[in-house]
């Protein structure tokens, strides 16, 4: 009696993965038939009218998504400041990103660890790249004595900012 | 920003190399350990150099040389390309090419070497750069120290950061100046995603091995540098993203920037880092 309810139980419980299964891969079907069928009708397009008839098709859908966006930007500006975000947790221990904001652009962003827990700190901190993000500067070499860059050759020397120091200081 | 002392500069190994010499020391004497430099970068040349075919790294390439007869200084480079491989989990490869070429560690190093023999004549400040790879000792003018730039890496004649340092090595490997020729060697494709790559250390011919090293990784490499023991980093991605590992030693930059930490004085916040 009891072997037979175990064996109604395997069989419910292995149609309902089945049928689980069946769902689970037709919905993942579905989009791609969807691109399948796009595909078909842009190529049955083409030899009917010009060349131009697929990509036209495209561009009906496109514009309107892409005339939203732009101005929902500027109008979300960033405040100036230091914000931190709510403290997430993931598989070794929870992380707290704080970002600086200055003249409406991300300057600084920077994770921390909770490491009230050692081991869980230690974890951290070799599972985080240690680095600080920052905007790219771009700021004139008046004051500086010299010039590190990528292997420079004789040819590309010449007109080189560290030729421009070595005239200047010479 | 003019600075005493003795400048020079001479296209040796393929590149220029800029020394700067400030000690106090007679004009004649300072001459002298320029030329003593100079002597030994034409050596280095001579003998390290794959272009000239009885270089001694090409007779021990083509087996002419065993490591036994090898000079001490080959024997040297051959065993640091061999540490490197292992440090950098094969990313610099002296042998990338398919032949014996250590031209990737020799210039770092044999700056290294002539910075530590100037040490030693009694010549504590200077800095030397061997096309863009530097290493630096004492400063300009007592207690000041060196002002390096790094350069910008799509804007040549601006710099992104100014690094200061009184014995310092600075290494910078990228794709822009002589396009995409770090070839990553797992993929046997040139590395693309880190634009610039800046290592400091004390050791140039290994800090310019590991910027190297970390421009053929591409984005793995981010992590793989942050993490390196000893070194400072500073990168700049394909996609303009710039990091910099909490030790690289930024001097603040332009003066103009302190309106914004004036307002954020007033207004309570800390002051954003703009270093």
């Amino acid at each position: 009696m009891r072997r037979a309810a175990f064996a109604v139980l395997g069989t419910a419980i292995g149609a309902s993965l089945l049928i689980g299964a069946k769902l689970g891969t037709s919905s993942t079907a579905n989009p791609d038939t969807q691109v399948a069928l796009e595909e078909e009708t842009g190529a049955s397009a083409a030899p009917s009218a010009s060349a131009k008839a697929p990509a036209g098709g495209k561009k009906t859908t496109a514009p309107p998504a892409a005339a939203k966006k732009p101005p929902a930007k500027p109008a979300g500006g960033l405040k100036d400041g230091t914000f931190a975000g709510a403290t997430a947790n993931y598989d070794y221990g929870a992380i707290k990103v704080t970002i600086t904001v200055a003249g409406g652009k991300v300057t600084d962003a920077d994770a921390t660890y909770p490491d009230e827990d050692p081991t869980s700190a230690s974890i951290n901190e070799g599972a985080i790249p240690k680095l600080r993000q920052q905007a790219l500067a771009a700021t004139s070499a008046s004051k500086v004595n010299t010039v590190s860059g990528a292997s420079l050759t004789s040819a590309a020397y010449k007109a080189s900012l560290q030729s421009a120091l070595d005239k200047a200081k010479a | 920003m003019a600075t005493a002392g003795l400048r020079r500069v001479e296209q040796i190994m393929g590149t220029p190399i800029s020394v700067h010499l400030t000690d106090p020391l007679p004009a004649r004497r300072l001459a002298a350990l320029a030329d003593e430099t100079f002597d030994w970068f034409r050596e280095v040349d001579e003998r390290f150099s794959t272009f000239k075919e009885h270089s001694e790294v090409n007779r021990f390439d083509r087996g002419e040389l065993s490591i036994q007869d090898c000079s001490a200084d080959l024997r040297l480079v051959v065993e640091a390309c061999a540490d490197l491989w292992r440090d950098t989990d094969g990313y610099f490869d002296a042998y990338a090419t398919g032949r014996f070429d250590p031209s990737g560690y020799v210039k770092g190093w044999s700056v290294q070497v002539a910075s530590d023999r100037l040490l030693a004549a009694g010549c504590e400040s200077h800095w030397i750069n061997a096309g863009g790879d530097i290493r630096a000792r004492g400063g300009p003018r007592p207690g000041e120290p060196w002002r390096i730039g790094v350069r910008h890496p799509w804007q040549e004649d601006k710099i992104c950061w100014v690094l200061g340092g009184n014995d310092f090595a600075v290494a910078t490997s990228g794709t822009y100046e002589r396009g995409f020729h770090v070839i990553d060697p797992y993929r046997s494709a040139p590395a693309t995603e880190l634009t610039s790559v800046t290592v400091v250390g004390t050791d140039l011919g290994r800090t310019d091995a590991y910027a190297t090293a970390g421009v053929a990784m591409g984005q793995s490499g981010l992590r793989w540098l942050a993490d390196l023991p000893d070194h400072e980093v500073g990168i700049i991605t394909s996609d303009e993203l710039c990091f910099r590992s909490d030790g690289f030693p930024v001097l603040p930059t332009e003066p103009a920037q302190r309106t914004s930490v004036t307002r954020s004085d007033l207004t309570g916040q800390p002051a954003p880092r703009l270093g």
